[in-house]
């Protein structure tokens, strides 16, 4: 490697503003993937510094390096196997203590580390004071003062880690368990030593302390070595969980002898995240304030996005024209024009929802207020078998399901993960509003909003029931325990939400590129095919399927266009507005696609809620079932999802249409 | 000094852990955050709906519905 | 804390002010939309009468704010009567609170403009500015003045 290319690793707790850390940092120079063979969301950019190739790895926030979840061994993994030059740990200065935990784990792994002391200014400001040299003098490392959030102290941190990176050794200090473990270590060190791969690969007391410390991990990391039978039985004549909590105890000991000299922590008075909180838990405001809230950003990501689509539906009505005018033949302009641009046109006039809903999670996410909602919800969510955290994927899933799946990572337990997941599909993502706003807005005019309002509520009414129902049957059991940091309120940066809105949208972005540009080209085939029939008549491919599964959806309501469209919601649902629009030969002409559904026979207003009710429920769509299986892991689970979606769609949307129809 | 578990404790009051009762990854995870004997937790207060509850150790608010709490035995402090 | 007892009357006042108003406004608007909503009375439409100017006939869940916003002036009030300090946490929250949806619904009216005014010119479409002032709007405006007032004093608490 050459000599200017240094590798750092980013790391720390949760909530300490790693990722504002991060993004200061790299600047737009990043690049999002995955860890090889886990799920877990790897991101890495690159700074140009005083000539030096700076590649920033960030590492997933955790509290511990035990292995407790994917997340920690990932962290771990890396710094262990790919050995970066220099590990930073981003620590909040207003809660150091609880931070050097980690630390202590940090530094038996045996890399050069750097401790970023950010949100010093917070800190200071409640009265603390900071003896960052001492700090240094303890830890045996140098402490760098950060305010990530005003791009204070960045400079430093990166002077700090190119000199780190060419000091020749590192003397992290090491935290001694005392006599009696130490013995033990010295002991399993020595078996392990004995095998030389292992010895040159790995932080042989580090790999003694975690399997004293009874990591399953680790264990299985040498279990294919010649040594793993005498480790084993070293281990077995001990009572490791006894071991494991001493361990635990002395680290917290060492923590609280060094933690009073690092740091002069002043009376804590009621701080205003204190005094905030207050309000925002209160016994009888906390749930109205709520409520208040998320009905606050639903307002704002669809009322506010309104005139910011009709820019882009004008855009692409304009192109549209163009590939008319200057197209020919007449089939090669219809494909680009009605088939492509309209297709991808409708899908891109939903694009401000999506990234305002995401710039509103971030701030949500970022103030603080998001754990609160997780507190103030956990006990609804236990009541229908979930927990406090299934509400953040499950609000995401508003914006779209695909990120909402994601984000059940957080949710360590696999049992309450697999329900979340189960359940996120009914929660209406941005792709279905398209399909409420037309046909609400075509059908009921005046009370569209409360209309769709209903269906979004009708959404979260069939998860709860279905989360109830799955907890009862095939996820039998209770959900894990819920133990939660509450974060202080910040005052979110523009930025970071910026940056959030920005990653989120865009893989939308990506997603309407790739599988939905394909769907709506399918659909003009179909329509168009075979050769020589009217566009997207009866007779042609789409007609004729659309007649085939008519009988199925005959008693919803459905005439065959309906059923089309449906059919193609499959690939993504914001399709089944834009082949509506090439089925009644509209293309993306929203105005004329409302005035041909007022102008179908077929159409009433009960088809419509029908119509709403089924293309909420009734499956999700590709890139949806593609991340169920991916996050499941499992074929099974995938198909009960579509399946028992598909089961629910078709009776509630029979219900609605029947009952309508009586009391019509 | 009165010894009891967590979930008994009214907001406003301060404890000091004397035993964790958890076992497997709830235990690790509470260590991890910082319940270890010695530690001195304070309730803060009840979420609106009666669970989970807030508390405040090592300097940060820490939430715990109950059936978790039950598991920590704490003493009081004045 | 000392100081902030002294001038507690001030927001004592405030409070009650800032109550008082959003809770006014908020069941007149939730009469207002609810019984548009029902049909129990004949819309009112927005030229006639300065009812219709002020409230929106048919935000029903808009009314529900404001009394929330309102219940927390006046929560506010009552644990400041009562000598608590902590009392002036819920003016603190109830001024942003009510900052934040007057924003919510200052950024809505923004953006109907802009549609009003990219589809077909503001004249010709009928929508008018006045259509989406809401009360959460107007009132705003005391509580910001609450905010320039005491801003320095809440920054304050931070120490």
């Amino acid at each position: 490697m050459a000599d200017n290319r240094i590798r750092v690793a980013l790391t720390g707790n949760p909530n300490v503003g790693k990722t504002t850390l991060f993004n200061v940092i790299t600047g737009s120079r990043q690049h999002v993937g995955n860890w090889p063979g886990v799920t877990v969301e790897k991101k890495s950019g690159l700074k140009i510094y005083k000539g030096y190739e700076i590649e920033v790895i960030d590492l997933p926030g955790t509290y511990s390096l035990t292995a407790y979840s994917l997340d920690e061994v990932v962290a771990r993994d890396f710094i262990v196997d790919e050995k970066p030059d220099v590990v930073v740990q981003i620590v909040d200065a207003t809660n150091i203590e609880r931070n050097l935990y980690l630390t202590t784990q940090l530094m038996e792994l045996g890399s050069k580390m750097i401790i970023a002391l950010n949100m010093y200014d917070l800190a200071e400001e409640r009265g603390d004071k900071l003896h960052v040299e001492k700090m240094e003098k303890i830890l045996a490392m140098p402490v760098v003062r950060t305010i990530a959030s005003d791009n204070v102290g960045i400079s430093e941190l990166l002077d700090t880690v190119i000199a780190e990176k060419q000091k020749e050794n590192h003397h992290a200090r090491e935290i001694g368990y005392g006599d009696e473990i130490e013995s033990r270590i010295i002991e399993v060190e020595k078996v392990l030593s004995q095998d030389k791969e292992l010895a040159s690969r790995y932080p042989l007391r580090w790999l003694a302390v975690r399997l004293l410390d009874g990591d399953e991990n680790i264990l299985r990391k040498i279990a294919g070595s010649g040594i793993a039978q005498e480790i084993k039985s070293i281990l077995s004549s001990l009572d490791i969980e006894v071991y494991e909590a001493l361990m635990a105890d002395k680290r917290y000991e060492i923590i609280s002898a060094m933690f009073p000299q690092m740091c002069e922590r002043c009376m804590t008075r009621m701080t205003t995240s204190d005094m905030i909180d207050r309000v925002m838990t209160n016994k009888y405001l906390g749930i109205p304030i709520f409520l208040a809230l998320m009905w606050g950003a639903f307002e704002l990501t669809f009322s506010f996005a309104n005139p910011f689509m009709t820019i882009i539906e004008m855009i692409f009505i304009w192109l549209g024209e163009m590939a008319a005018v200057h197209i020919h033949p007449d089939w090669l302009a219809s494909l680009v024009g009605e088939g492509i641009i309209g297709g991808v046109g409708s899908v891109f006039s939903f694009i401000p929802n999506i990234f305002i809903l995401f710039f509103l999670l971030s701030m949500l996410e970022d103030s603080g207020y998001l754990a609160r909602a997780a507190f103030i919800v956990d006990r609804v969510m236990y009541k229908i078998g979930l927990q406090g955290k299934s509400f953040i994927p499950m609000l995401l899933g508003f914006g779209c399901n695909v990120p909402a799946i994601m984000a059940t990572r957080s949710i360590e337990d696999r049992m309450d993960r697999m329900a979340t997941i189960m359940v996120v599909p009914f929660i209406s993502c941005g792709a279905r509003l398209p399909i409420y706003i037309l046909f609400a807005g075509t059908f009921f005019s005046k009370n569209a909003g409360t209309v769709i309002f209903c269906i979004y509520l009708l959404g979260i009414l069939v998860a709860v029931a279905s989360a109830k129902l799955l907890r009862t049957t095939t996820l039998k059991g209770h959900p894990a325990p819920f133990i939660l940091e509450l974060p202080p309120y910040r005052v979110p940066t523009l930025k970071n939400s910026i940056r959030h809105m920005w990653d989120n949208g865009s893989m939308y972005i990506r997603k309407a590129g790739t599988i939905i540009l394909g769907g709506s080209v399918v659909i003009w085939l179909l329509a168009a095919l075979p050769w020589g029939v009217e566009y997207g008549s009866e007779v042609s491919f789409i007609g004729i399927i659309g007649h085939a599964i008519q009988p199925l959806l005959g008693p919803l309501g459905f005439d065959w266009k309906i059923s089309v469209s449906l059919l193609f919601g499959f690939v993504a649902k914001e399709i089944v507005v834009a082949s509506l629009g090439v089925l009644y030969g509209v293309g993306d002409d929203h105005f004329a696609l409302t005035d041909s559904l007022l102008a179908d026979p077929n159409m009433y207003s009960i088809t419509a809620l029908s119509l709403m009710v089924f293309s909420l429920l009734y499956m999700p769509c590709v890139a949806v079932v593609g991340i169920i299986k991916k996050e499941t892991g499992s074929w099974k689970w995938t198909a009960f999802s579509v399946a028992y979606g598909l089961v629910v769609a078709w009776l509630l949307a029979f219900v609605v249409f029947q009952g309508g129809k009586l009391l019509y | 000094m009165v010894e009891c578990t967590l979930n008994d404790l009214r907001p406003g009051i301060k404890a000091r852990i004397i035993k964790v009762l958890a076992k497997g990854t709830v235990r690790r995870k509470l260590m991890d955050m910082g319940m270890v004997p010695g530690s001195e937790i304070e309730v803060v207060r009840t979420a609106p709906l009666g669970d989970p509850i807030e508390f405040r150790i090592k300097g940060y608010s820490l939430s715990m519905r109950k059936q978790e709490a039950v598991n920590i035995v704490v003493e009081t402090i004045a | 804390m000392e100081q902030y007892s002294s001038r507690s009357k001030e927001k004592m006042f405030f409070a009650f002010l800032a109550g008082f108003l959003y809770l006014l406004a908020g069941s007149i608007q939730f009469v207002f939309s609810l019984s548009t909503m029902l049909g129990l009375f004949p819309v009112i439409s927005f030229e006639n009468g300065l009812i219709g100017i002020f409230f929106a006939p048919s935000d029903l869940i808009g009314s529900l704010i404001l009394v929330l916003i309102g219940s927390i002036f006046i929560y506010g009030l009552t644990e400041l009567r009562t000598g608590l300090n902590e009392g002036i946490a819920y003016i603190y929250v109830g001024i942003l609170i009510s900052l934040l949806f007057a924003t919510v619904y200052v950024l809505v009216m923004a953006g109907n403009w802009m549609d009003s005014f990219l589809l077909n010119g503001p004249e010709t479409n009928g929508w008018d500015l006045l259509y989406d002032l809401r009360p959460a709007i107007y009132l705003g405006i005391l509580p910001l003045c609450g905010y320039l007032i005491w801003r320095k004093e809440f920054r304050a608490m931070n120490k």
